[in-house]
């Protein structure tokens, strides 16, 4: 044959092309030479794969997926990060429209590759998620049928609590309300909150939603929480703030859907159509009043609070920064940073959740040497969001303006402030 | 006449030495008797095997060519697409030509891998 060689001939054989390259590779998966699925869908679908039928369709949307991609990579770049993850997530049907761990893998040098980038951050790995909790613990107290939205905390003061020590980042330095606990994201306030909802009522709700056992997912990459064991007091309040608790990305989207769209628990899921009255269970977690405060509190933080970098004029965004300090040699390093943003929109009427998270990202110029949620993830949520208004053709509206007004009375605009330092110092 | 019987002797042998010996026998005629069962039982084995469960293959290379074949069946290597949520292509089985060498047949393998390449336009495989 060739070279007119004997020796040589040619063989028929069938090969698994993906042709959209590392794009959707930790969704995909890879298959062997063999035929045989060896992660992602085509390992846990590998059987129903093999028989013959339709095309299988997942809830993945490419081009989605696409611009949650350019923008995480674009953001890992720019703080010279060590990887991210993200989601984007219907919240009304758990329905994974995006989903992308960085750095991703070329399918067809699976063997090649090396373990971090093969490594699911999105569904596999679990984070201590830091303040994006603190929808779940104020969620939790604003069930508490005793509560009133206008109680306060005394932030003023550390807690001490055995040898740990709760501090805030964003430190106010002054009694709080519930809203400005949760919009300046106040460890100290959403520690007492912890305390007002109870370790029993806490520990309950956060079962509830779906934070403390291992999620049911359609890849076999699913990470199991490592919840506090056993559970004491100081877990309660550590896990407040989202420390001391961690889950996967997919499972905080998916509970924070699971508050916004109502209350209702939504289970993610990837496979389009395979079990659509699954969702329709309508298990509630929360109750109507408890998610429309909750939506309310998530747009005060883009408009007032630290998520501000993330909003997007009239797509009314909503959200919650989060940075939590990895744990290093000698309890948690301060360099070492999980910056996150999870956002939601349009807050009267949610849609989507968007998450991103980066892994250890660097302070640079333009954060002012910041690395934290806001700087980092909101921008990040807010380019994913402006990206989706136009793949998606969605309409701005107006309707939304003054969404969160009601809660306003219960926070203190910055000139506010300013207005009684000079009082108190005149 | 008196007729000599020869006495039929057994020989004993009396002491302790003797029934030391004795007892040795019997051990190793329990041994022997074991080895030959298991003897016994390998031998069936191998008839079962050989003739009673014989394949036919006629070569080897037959024997490997169908192995080959089986497996690149479309059949066994039919695999659906997966597409997005839009219909868009992620993954998809498609048949495509491979080149192989037969190293049976193949006297100057240098030579047939440099020609090769040429013909291919690479410079390794």
């Amino acid at each position: 044959l060739i070279a007119g060689h004997p020796g040589l001939s040619f063989r028929e054989e069938t090969q698994r092309v993906y042709p959209q390259g590392s794009l959707v590779s930790h969704l995909t998966g890879v298959t062997g030479s063999d035929m045989q699925g060896l992660s992602g869908v085509e390992a846990s679908f590998d059987e129903y794969l093999k028989q013959s039928g339709d095309p299988m369709a997942l809830t993945i949307d490419v081009r989605l997926q696409h611009a949650l991609k350019k923008e995480m990579h674009h953001r890992m770049k720019l703080h010279k990060a060590k990887g991210a993850a993200g989601v984007i997530m219907d919240v009304n049907t758990g329905e994974v429209l995006a989903l992308s761990s960085l750095p991703d893998y070329n399918p067809y040098e699976y063997a090649k590759e090396e373990s971090n980038a093969l490594f699911n951050k999105a569904t596999l790995g679990v984070y201590e998620l830091g303040s994006t909790f603190k929808i779940f613990s104020t969620a939790a107290l604003l069930e508490k049928s005793s509560h009133n939205i206008s109680s306060v905390f005394d932030a003023r003061q550390p807690i001490k609590m055995g040898r740990f020590k709760i501090r805030d980042f964003h430190a106010e330095k002054r009694v709080l309300t519930t809203p400005e606990v949760f919009i300046h994201s106040s460890n100290i306030g959403s520690a007492m909150m912890g305390m007002e909802v109870g370790t029993e009522n806490l520990k309950n709700f956060y079962r509830d939603i779906g934070l403390i056992e291992t999620p049911e997912f359609e890849l076999q990459e699913v990470g199991k929480p490592i919840v506090p064991s056993p559970w004491r007091e100081i877990n309660t309040l550590t896990a407040s703030y989202g420390h001391g608790i961690a889950v996967s990305p997919l499972q905080l989207v998916s509970a924070v859907s699971s508050i916004v769209n109502g209350g209702f628990l939504i289970k993610p899921t990837l496979v389009l159509n395979k079990d659509k009255k699954k969702n329709s269970e309508n298990v509630r977690v929360v109750s109507d009043k408890t998610a429309h405060r909750m939506r309310q509190l998530l747009r005060l933080v883009v408009s007032e609070g630290t998520g501000s970098s993330a909003d997007v004029s009239g797509f009314l965004v909503g959200g919650k920064t989060g940075t939590a300090e990895k744990p290093g040699k000698k309890g948690y390093d301060r360099k070492r940073l999980i910056s996150s943003f999870m956002g939601v929109f349009p807050m009267d009427k949610p849609q989507y959740a968007v998450f991103v998270m980066v892994d250890e990202p660097k302070g640079i110029k333009q954060t002012y040497g910041y690395a934290t949620g806001g700087w980092v993830g909101a921008p990040t949520v807010k380019n994913v969001i402006q990206n989706m208004v136009s793949i998606l053709n969605l309409q701005p509206s107006e309707t939304g303006q003054g969404f969160e007004s009601s809660l306003m009375r219960f926070v203190k605009t910055k000139e506010q402030l300013k207005q009684e330092r000079d009082i108190a110092t005149h | 006449m008196t007729m000599l019987t020869r006495p039929t002797r057994k020989i004993y042998l009396a002491s302790a030495h003797h029934t030391s010996i004795e007892k040795a026998r019997g051990r190793s005629f329990i041994v022997m008797a074991i080895f030959l069962f298991l003897f016994v039982i390998v031998g069936a084995r191998v008839i079962d095997l050989s003739i009673i469960q014989a394949v036919s293959h006629d070569s080897e290379q037959d024997y490997l060519k169908n192995k080959v074949l089986a497996s690149n069946s479309d059949e066994a290597q039919y695999r659906r697409d997966i597409v997005d949520r839009n219909g868009v292509l992620l993954s998809r089985s498609l048949k495509t030509v491979s080149l192989y060498a037969d190293p049976k047949m193949i006297e100057n393998p240098v030579e047939v891998s440099k020609a090769t390449l040429r013909q291919t336009n690479r410079k390794k495989f």
